[in-house]
């Protein structure tokens, strides 16, 4: 199996804004190897959201290619993709995106359900992740009964619970006060630690300083 | 037996003037003359059987004396509710001799077994009886039902304009419910999360909610039913069913919920999944 991850090569990636072409990306390239910890930092509107989507297959390059365990995603149709994402990366967004009308338990379970896990072997292995993020007291809560640093444990469960390849977070501590989110990333460098791929798209320098590397996108361009 | 010949005659050009002192009879009365009447009446009136009563065919006419033979519930009939007059049951002879008419009668019901195709019988009886007209039961109500259609296209229209209505309360439900998961439905996408699934998921709902909505309708129509029947029994003295919650008419609510439900639940699942699910998280 590739010691590599995900490589993207030369991407660029360009967005029409009403009538303005925004470059979003200029010629990045990045690789990221088995049990990496990368943090992506940049100021607001650096394109490092845009990187992320595009390493995770959520979107397309304008130009340049996106490997992902030796596929390349742009010679893949889009069911290929949503079932290479549901299978092999797991998202973490800055406002967790729970659904409201679903326990935490049912919140982790809907990417097994997708995968066609069956029910009783997806609700154990949803017990079993929420309770590797100390959430095995919270598994009927809804979201509306957690607090946010709860909240987005239960997104990193969520993201986790197919056991992706890649874990892609989008400033996931953008939401959560100092101290919730020194808790997060103590979570993200234990998963690291047990095995798991990591990269993550940050403001939050403490977080960026806790991975084992970094590179800053800056004006659509990645410095080391 | 009275109740059990198979035919009866209407009595409804005989008066019936209980409370009417008797005099001797200056006309032909029948003999030993017995009328069975409705419970109704004999109750208010105060008659048993046993009791006497004067008869005569006519206002003018001078009266028989009749013994009560017998008290008789009367069927349950909606065109008969506001009934002024009572009816009276007489043997055929009797009232043949009473009026001076013979081998006259308005109608006659025969009574059939269970299971008879009404409308093969009609049509085979009806060419051993000429200048009569043979109808089934049905079709005798549906003619003297005219106020009775009325009424009931009222109620369809009503039906129909509450289901609209329905239909439309549902779509704005669903409209907000899926619109207060705009974004975690694009996040699912986002994973991978198939849209087909996302999409049944929410027509499933929409289907769900509007067959527990019609369930408790119809759970509020039966005790409606309920009431409205033991109000109106009571007042017209009857056991006439006012109003009924049908096995029919539980399938067809339950049928058109489901159906309102899902279209409400496409029409919503439509609007979810239109937009590029990274816009609505942001890029």
């Amino acid at each position: 199996m590739s010691d590599i991850v995900v490589a993207a090569r030369d991407l660029t990636r360009d967005y029409r804004t009403g009538g303005t072409r925004v470059r979003a990306l200029r010629g990045v390239s990045i690789n990221v190897p088995r049990g990496d910890f990368l943090a992506v930092t940049g100021p607001s509107g650096s394109g490092k959201s845009t990187l992320l989507h595009l390493l995770g297959g959520v979107d397309t390059p304008t130009s340049g290619e996106v490997v992902f365990l030796g596929r390349n995603l742009e010679r893949m149709s889009v069911e290929e993709r949503a079932a290479l994402r549901l299978e092999q990366v797991g998202l973490v967004f800055q406002r967790f995106h729970l659904l409201p009308m679903l326990t935490a338990l049912e919140n982790v379970e809907l990417p097994l359900a997708a995968a066609r896990v069956p029910r009783g072997l997806r609700r154990a292995r949803a017990a079993a992740v929420l309770d590797r993020v100390a959430l095995a007291d919270r598994l009927h809560h809804r979201p509306g009964e957690l607090s946010g640093g709860q909240c987005q444990r239960v997104a990193i469960a969520r993201a986790l619970a197919n056991e992706p390849a890649l874990v892609l977070a989008d400033e996931p501590t953008g939401e959560l006060d100092r101290a919730t989110s020194r808790e997060v990333l103590a979570l993200f460098q234990s998963l690291n630690a047990e095995g798991t791929t990591v990269v993550v798209a940050t403001h939050d320098l403490a977080l960026a300083a806790g991975a084992k590397r970094s590179i800053e996108v800056v004006d659509g361009r990645a410095a080391p | 037996m009275w109740r059990s010949r198979t035919v009866v005659v209407s009595a409804a050009s005989v008066a019936l003037l209980p409370w009417m002192p008797l005099k001797a009879a200056a006309q032909d009365c029948p003999d030993r003359l017995e009328v069975l009447l409705e419970r109704p009446y004999a109750d208010a009136a105060g008659l048993t059987v046993g009791s006497t009563v004067s008869v005569r065919p006519a206002i003018e006419a001078e009266p028989c004396a009749a013994a009560v033979a017998g008290i008789f519930e009367p069927l349950p009939d909606p065109a008969a509710l506001n009934a002024t007059r009572p009816r009276v049951l007489f043997h055929l002879p009797h009232l043949q001799g009473l009026t001076g008419r013979r081998n006259e009668v308005d109608y006659f019901t025969v009574r059939t077994r269970p299971g008879t195709d009404l409308a093969t019988l009609a049509a085979d009886l009806d060419p051993l009886l000429p200048g009569a007209q043979v109808l089934p039961v049905s079709e005798v109500a549906e003619r003297s039902s005219t106020t009775f259609r009325v009424v009931s296209r009222f109620h369809t229209a009503i039906a129909a304009i509450t289901l609209i209505a329905g239909g439309v309360f549902l779509a704005c439900i669903m409209i907000l419910k899926v619109q207060e998961r705009r974004l975690p439905v694009a996040a699912a996408r986002l994973t991978g999360i198939p849209r087909r699934l996302l999409f049944w998921w929410t027509v499933a709902e929409a289907a769900l909610l509007s067959t527990l909505g019609g369930a408790a309708g119809l759970g509020v129509g039966i005790a409606s039913s309920a009431v409205v029947n033991a109000y109106y029994q009571r007042y017209y003295d009857t056991t006439l069913v006012f109003s009924q919650v049908t096995g029919g008419v539980v399938a067809e609510a339950l049928a058109l919920a489901v159906l309102l439900g899902m279209a409400a639940g496409v029409f919503a699942a439509v609007r979810l999944l239109a937009s590029n699910p990274l816009d609505e998280v942001g890029r």
